[in-house]
């Protein structure tokens, strides 16, 4: 009897074994063919796709594809299946964001962009990739690509999610616009003459403004430099005499010291202007030139202003006659 | 000694009067002068001849002459170009300017031609070709004022190159602000113009997993150059950890593949609101610890002192001295 029952409990127990690993291998296999299944994976939101060119089989166009991930998981390809026929070219990568530098290739109507390190990506992250030298298929009609994420597997991580519907058309008119890179450069004043005396401190301490304004698109903004052609306000009279700089540059600006010099202090909005000018500190031009003020982005809609105070003060020391010099502003946008 | 006593720098307005003299005279009215160039690289071949279109504008109200001649550009850190006095060394009787003088009337453009030889042994890589648009002076005036604009083309020779770009983030490991804010510095180590672009992907503790991300245009960096980028960083709180894992991609040999820098940093960020409402608490913390501290004592010694009044025998408190008033 005892015998028995030791070997009714071990039968029982070898049964509870027996159904735990069955459990346990049903659970396994419903998350494998759960993860590798693509009818579970989620798809893609915020799909977007445009061309740069609708006409069918126009060469040297531009893709770009825009979503978000729906799953968090480690994306080794992402794969465009562009519908119809005709897709051709060999892609190059103009932009990818949200997903690690990669290369792109095309087999018939499907680009892979295999990522070189695969990462995790988390969900709902913005990804971007833009791609050129691709050419339109044919015939006319409406397109749609579809999209898919995998892992090194490969497995489906998202998609395949189909995109809005791109119309090629041979009887259209493509229409591109081409914004250039512009600056406008105003001077407000193109020549100036300070009648002076020095009998009388009100016409021997005389200041010009220079108002200059610029306005830019371009991204990095623009860098304003100034130069003069001598050293100083010079006389073409007996001796060529010269009423100083105040400084020697920038790099030496002075609070104004008085007669006899000539020199300049700049102030301005929307641009940064050198801290050499700070408390109205004033500094003599160079003939090589120094750069004044900048931006580091575009304008916008709102011209940048920038004010030059040239200042000129003499006393008796001075030599009649007519100084001269000639100012250049030079402006040069950043580049991008 | 009478000239001596009128030294007189500039006396165009003679027989004037004094208090006309006084104000600045003889200011010549404005110009206003605007260049536009191609945004992208244009792309040619070593041996042909290419031909870039740009625009000189007027949009000011006076006609102006301009002339375009080609100068040396430099191109610095940070994108600053600076224009030389000649022309390029290496372009040299290579680029021309259809036409090269250019009558604009008010409000008006004339299309240039930059045409450029282009030598049969160039290797592949970006090349700039410099120019700058001057006005020609007309305004009468003892001191002249001209404002010219420097610019230059970017000619794109196609072709495998070798690039190659190291970067570094800057970022203090702790910020007291509402954000964490630090440089990230691209420098060109390779052989080759690079146009780079990226992204800075954010998350914060405590918070959401899902990253903000901080995008870069493409940027250009010369050879030899740097380039450095505001990246920022906020956690969801007034107190948090917030991770930047910043991701710079440029091309490689060729534009089919691309390459990544990835850099990773960890900055705890303390809103300086966080700490005045830390030091209210924490001082009316000690004003209430005080008071139940003052309002304990006061207890202990009103039962100290009803202890004392009830030990008293009341033979003692009879014996005890009477003060009053009657």
């Amino acid at each position: 009897m005892h015998s028995a029952g030791a070997v009714l409990h071990r039968s029982s127990a070898a049964r509870r074994r027996s159904a735990a690993g069955l459990a346990v291998t049903v659970v396994a296999w419903t998350l494998f063919v759960w993860s590798v299944a693509p009818a579970h994976a989620a798809a893609l939101t915020n799909l977007n796709w445009s061309v740069s060119n609708n006409q069918v089989a126009a060469t040297g166009v531009t893709y770009s594809y825009s979503f978000k991930t729906a799953t968090t998981g480690t994306i080794k390809t992402i794969t465009f299946a562009v519908s119809g026929a005709g897709l051709g070219g060999t892609p190059a990568i103009v932009k990818n964001y949200g997903i690690p530098a990669g290369t792109v290739a095309r087999s018939g109507q499907t680009i892979t962009y295999t990522v070189t390190t695969a990462v995790s990506v988390a969900a709902s992250v913005p990804i971007y990739i833009e791609l050129s030298g691709l050419t339109n298929g044919t015939p006319a009609g409406g397109y749609t690509t579809s999209i898919t994420t995998q892992t090194s597997v490969p497995a489906t991580i998202d998609g395949p999610t189909t995109s809005n519907t791109v119309t090629l058309a041979a009887n259209n008119t493509a229409v591109t616009v081409t914004l250039d890179k512009s600056l406008t450069f105003t001077l407000d004043t193109t020549a100036f003459t300070l009648a002076m005396d020095p009998s009388l401190p009100a016409l021997a301490d005389q200041s010009q403004s220079v108002g200059l304004t610029i306005q830019t698109n371009a991204n990095s903004g623009y860098t304003l430099t100034v130069s003069d052609l001598a050293a100083g306000l010079q006389s073409a009279g007996t001796g060529n005499p010269v009423i100083a700089d105040v400084s020697s540059g920038k790099a030496t600006s002075v609070t104004w010291p008085g007669a006899p010099k000539f020199g300049y202090t700049v102030t301005g909005t929307g641009a940064t202007v050198d801290a050499a000018f700070s408390a109205s500190k004033y500094a003599g031009y160079v003939a090589a030139g120094e750069q004044i003020a900048s931006r580091a982005g575009p304008t916008g809609g709102t011209a940048d202003t920038v004010t030059i105070a040239n200042r000129v003060a003499i006393d008796f020391t001075a030599a009649t006659g007519d100084y001269t010099d000639t100012i250049t502003y030079t402006v040069t946008p950043n580049f991008t | 000694m009478f000239s001596a006593l009128v030294a007189v720098l500039a006396l165009v307005l003679l027989g004037a009067t004094a208090a006309a003299l006084a104000a600045p005279s003889g200011a010549a009215p404005g110009r206003s002068l605007a260049v536009s160039v191609p945004p992208e690289p244009t792309v040619v071949h070593p041996g042909e001849t290419a031909s870039i279109p740009i625009r000189v504008l007027n949009p000011g109200h006076q006609p102006v002459t301009a002339t375009i001649t080609g100068r040396q550009v430099r191109l610095l850190d940070d994108g600053v170009v600076r224009v030389g006095a000649g022309p390029d060394p290496a372009w040299q009787g290579r680029v021309g300017f259809t036409p090269s003088l250019v009558s604009l009337p008010a409000q008006g453009y004339a299309d240039v031609r930059v045409n450029v030889e282009v030598p049969a042994t160039l290797d592949p890589d970006l090349r700039f070709v410099g120019f700058l648009v001057s006005p020609v002076q007309t305004s009468p005036g003892q001191v002249q004022v001209i404002n010219e604009i420097g610019s230059f083309v970017t000619l794109d020779v196609p072709g495998p190159r070798s690039t190659r770009l190291r970067a570094k983030l800057r970022l203090p490991g702790v910020t007291l602000g509402q954000e964490a804010a630090g440089r990230l510095q691209v420098h060109n180590v390779g052989r080759s113009a690079v146009r780079f672009w990226g992204e800075n992907d954010t998350t914060a503790w405590p918070g959401s997993g899902t990253p903000r991300q901080q995008r870069f245009a493409k940027s250009l960096v010369p050879m030899g150059r740097s380039r450095s980028v505001r990246v920022v960083a906020r956690p969801h709180w007034w107190v948090g950890f917030v991770t930047l894992q910043v991701r710079i991609v440029y091309p490689a040999a060729t534009e089919a593949a691309t390459r990544e820098i990835a850099l990773h940093k960890r900055v705890l960020v303390v809103d300086p609101r966080a700490l005045v409402v830390l030091g209210g608490v924490l001082a009316a913390a000690v004003v209430m610890w005080m008071r139940r501290r003052r309002r304990r004592r006061r207890r202990l010694a009103a039962r100290a002192r009803r202890k004392g009044s009830h030990r008293q025998s009341p033979r003692t408190r009879a014996s005890a001295p009477k003060v009053g008033v009657s």
